[in-house]
């Protein structure tokens, strides 16, 4: 996303040397990516996952902002988490599984959820964001933010044995106000899932958030990629903008 | 003509069924089509695609094949189309 990148350590050549070989990518892509910073919100089943494969990457810094504790019910698929980290900060918990991996990552931890307060100076902080949060106010609140400050948003979701990604470009892609421009009344926060799907989707939400940042690959850009693990069906469609977004709708 | 419909994700859940077919008359429009389904499951999808107006929810998600279409497109339906439903979903 930057010219300005900075170069690489003896080390971090000898770490990402695979995935320097993937010819698109190379090493002004991984310098692309140790220059960069990916706002998380919050570290659950998804958002675990993006941390982990981000940090696995070599992104530079990570801004991680989940509230509260860690719960038994969050262990079947918060993979940051663990059994001996029940009662104690997710946020902690998630940097410091993260910095296992990864001692050079900087992690800013933010025991906070997403809000219309605190999104502005969130997302002014980094480049990118995955929103991976599940209640759809904050998920507003955070794309309302995005989209102000031109900021890509990778949206990730997954409900049962299925999920959606899509990523918001813009002012040319749809936003999450197009596709959904109120909360579903019938939303709620705990909802049937495996931690196999909230990691496949992280997965690819990372990938995206890599594409982004290091300018390779085709994104999600205006598609919404669906599928079902329970009959093993994908299927990428076209997704629309609203002309009347209220949060979109003016830019060109 | 016969339109094939797909749940997904909460309208899946709701109706217990992945896809059904279904025999409408044509011409008949996206709308059209998704009131009668509702029609066809009153107690568990309707509450789900349908608001107290009567009217299709703004978040439902709808495509036609793999193109998304908006609740009051004057689109007509043609025989063997594949019409998705879904209602958004979030992370966690």
């Amino acid at each position: 996303m930057t010219d300005n990148s900075p170069s690489l350590t003896d080390e971090e050549r000898a770490v990402y040397e695979w995935q320097m070989w993937v010819e698109d990518f190379g090493v002004a892509g991984q310098e692309r990516l140790k220059g960069a910073s990916v706002l998380i919100s919050r570290v659950g089943g998804l958002g675990s996952v993006v941390a982990y494969e981000l940090a696995a990457a070599g992104i530079g810094k990570l801004v991680l902002a989940h509230a509260g504790n860690v719960k038994p019910s969050d262990l079947n698929r918060q993979l940051l988490m663990t059994h001996a980290g029940l009662g104690k900060s997710r946020v902690e918990s998630a940097e410091r599984r993260l910095k296992e991996l990864n001692p050079r990552l900087e992690v800013v931890a933010v025991n906070e959820n997403v809000d219309k307060e605190n999104a502005k100076q969130l997302v002014e902080q980094v480049d990118l964001v995955v929103d991976c949060a599940p209640m759809f106010e904050e998920r507003l609140a955070m794309n309302h933010e995005a989209v102000g400050q031109n900021k890509p948003l990778v949206e990730c979701a997954m409900y049962d044995l299925e999920a959606t990604i899509t990523t918001v470009l813009p002012g040319r892609t749809p936003c999450l106000v197009c596709l959904c421009p109120e909360p579903p009344k019938l939303w709620r926060r705990e909802f049937p899932v495996f931690g196999a799907v909230s990691g496949t989707v992280g997965c690819i939400a990372a990938m995206e958030a890599i594409k982004v940042v290091a300018g390779f690959g085709s994104t999600l850009g205006g598609k919404l990629l669906a599928f079902d693990l329970r009959q093993m069906t994908f299927s990428k469609r076209q997704i629309l903008r609203r002309p009347d977004c209220a949060v979109c709708g003016h830019l060109p | 003509m016969q339109i094939t419909i797909r749940y997904e994700a909460q309208t899946r859940r709701a109706v217990g069924l992945e896809e059904e077919t279904i025999e409408l008359v044509a011409p008949c429009r996206v709308s059209d089509c998704i009131q009668h389904v509702a029609t066809l499951h009153p107690e568990s999808l309707r509450p789900i695609v349908i608001n107290a107006a009567g009217e299709i929810q703004p978040s439902l998600l709808i495509f036609l094949g793999d193109d998304q279409v908006v609740r009051d497109d004057t689109k007509e339906l043609a025989d063997g189309d594949t019409l998705t439903i879904m209602t958004p979903i979030s992370g966690g």
